[in-house]
């Protein structure tokens, strides 16, 4: 499948509050492209990544994921759809009370992986670099290495596409660029990326493809990169 | 396993609530196990008294008893009849009464001739009684329908209190059981959220709490059991001494099934509460 993500006229009401998050906004995102999503606070990023994760459904308009449109699927057909997309916040919302080894097994277990939990879960946190932090509860970690584990977290079950919403929103700026350097490496590895960011630096640092919301509309789409609103 | 772990976890991790819950339907299950033995126990001695049950026909004198007997054994609803002279009646007061003894050598006696029943159905004894006032020779038919009658009335009362009893009940230990799976939901909301979120299936996110309901329910069960068989047992000896003539129910397989239809109500109400419970908080927003 040529395209990972297809938006399609889409446009999302939040009909209690009148709220017209996005409007008639319509992308192609190809297999193993790293994407930014920019706009201030409000634009409509994380109503676009919850409609990638069919957390919500369009107002108008079809959102396809490997060419399957998320209108057709049922409830059931849900959980396997979010098996091949991994999702990191800012907030990395980590569970607490588990370690890090602990979060990633807990992950792998949710979505009813057979194999040796415990590799699998090395595995990722080495990917990440901080496999020697597996017994460190989250509390014991800084706020870079959280959300490494909770990009550790999002790629344990191997999913070709990987959204981020403001993952670097907590973070000074050198653990941002750390972070955002991993996200790079994971997408040359073949991961598509998607990164929703308000954040200038990031964006013009590291230059891919960016689209820019402003008020629910794309009002622009631009392979070379870089923020300029 | 996995599921039975993450319940048994819930269910220590909020261990107020689980106890909370755990007390609200011991108490519910025991005044119902209380209800149901003296239920059954009326039931016994309904049924003893039914059985017991004879109908007694007063014949004229004269009155031709070998046909009349003759009759009624020819009737469906009989199962034994006996005619009893006069003599023998007078016999028999005096075996029970012996102060008569003297009194019967004075007078002529003064009692009557009668056909002793006893029906299949105890139920049918109005219907057999208009049939038997209504052959010649005889002068009246007595029958204990008014005490059964009165215990049948008790019974029924008995039942529609029950019955109102357990809905009342079981909707508290149902409350209970909702209540305490939404405190575990919430308490476990990150979990449930990161669940979702990897792609964890609604059976996996939604079976530690329908097995931690079924759990509460089983707890409760087992104190309620522990609490209520080794107390009726204690109570139903100490009135069986008093009261050696009433049929108490003592049968351990009855017992037993008693226990066990308790038990699946328990588990029953224990799975109801968290699937109505999991059914209103665990469903996503869209």
């Amino acid at each position: 499948m040529r395209f990972v993500v297809e938006f399609r006229h889409v446009t999302k009401t939040y009909a209690r509050t009148h709220t017209h998050a996005l409007k008639n906004v319509d992308f192609l995102i190809r297999k193993g492209e790293f994407v930014y999503f920019t706009g201030h606070s409000g634009a409509g990023k994380s109503t676009l990544l919850s409609l990638v994760l069919r957390r919500i459904t369009p107002s108008e308009g079809a959102v396809a994921i490997a060419g399957q449109d998320l209108a057709l699927l049922r409830e059931s057909q849900l959980p396997l759809l979010r098996r091949r997309i991994g999702m990191v916040f800012q907030d990395h919302r980590l569970l607490p009370k588990l370690s890090s080894l602990d979060n990633l097994t807990f992950a792998l277990r949710a979505t009813g992986y057979r194999g040796n939990y415990e590799q699998r879960a090395l595995g990722a946190l080495r990917q990440v670099g901080l496999a020697h932090k597996r017994k460190a509860y989250p509390i014991e970690l800084s706020l870079g290495e959280q959300q490494r584990i909770a990009i550790a977290r999002a790629l344990v079950t191997d999913p070709p596409l990987l959204l981020c919403d403001e993952p670097t929103g907590n973070l000074d700026p050198d653990t941002s660029w750390e972070i955002l350097e991993l996200l790079n490496d994971v997408n040359i590895k073949g991961t598509t990326v998607i990164v929703a960011t308000h954040s200038r630096d990031l964006v013009d640092r590291l230059k891919r493809r960016t689209m820019v919301l402003r008020s629910g509309e794309l009002v622009r789409d631009d392979d070379r990169g870089g923020y300029s609103l | 396993m996995y599921a039975l772990h993450q319940a048994v976890r819930a269910i220590r991790g909020n261990w107020v609530a689980s106890v909370a819950t755990i007390t609200t339907m011991t108490l519910s299950l025991t005044i119902l196990a209380g209800f149901s033995l003296l239920s059954l126990n009326l039931n016994r001695v309904l049924a003893t008294l039914q059985g017991e049950l004879e109908v007694t026909v007063f014949l004229h004198d004269g009155a031709d008893g070998g046909r009349l007997l003759e009759t009624v054994r020819s009737w469906p609803e009989v199962a034994r009849s006996e005619y009893v002279g006069k003599d023998r009646n007078l016999a028999a007061l005096v075996v029970d009464i012996p102060s008569l003894a003297t009194a019967a050598q004075l007078v002529a006696n003064p009692l009557q001739d009668t056909l002793e029943l006893r029906l299949i159905d105890p139920g049918q004894t109005a219907f057999v009684r208009t049939r038997l006032e209504a052959l010649p020779g005889v002068a009246d038919v007595e029958d204990g329908s008014e005490a059964v009658e009165t215990f049948l009335a008790i019974a029924d009362a008995l039942r529609v209190v029950g019955s109102i009893l357990i809905v009342v009940l079981l909707s508290s230990a149902l409350f209970a059981i909702v209540n305490s799976i939404r405190a575990a939901i919430t308490a476990r909301e990150d979990e449930i959220e990161v669940q979702r979120l990897v792609g964890a299936t609604q059976t996996f996110i939604r079976a530690p709490f329908l097995i931690e309901g079924i759990l509460l329910g089983l707890f409760s069960a087992v104190i309620t059991l522990a609490l209520t068989v080794p107390g009726y047992q204690f109570v139903v000896t100490r009135l069986a001494l008093q009261l050696p003539f009433v049929p108490f129910v003592r049968d351990p397989l009855l017992l037993a099934q008693v226990s066990l239809l308790l038990t699946l109500l328990a588990l029953m109400v224990g799975l109801v509460g968290s699937a109505i419970s999991v059914s209103q908080h665990l469903r996503e927003r869209r």
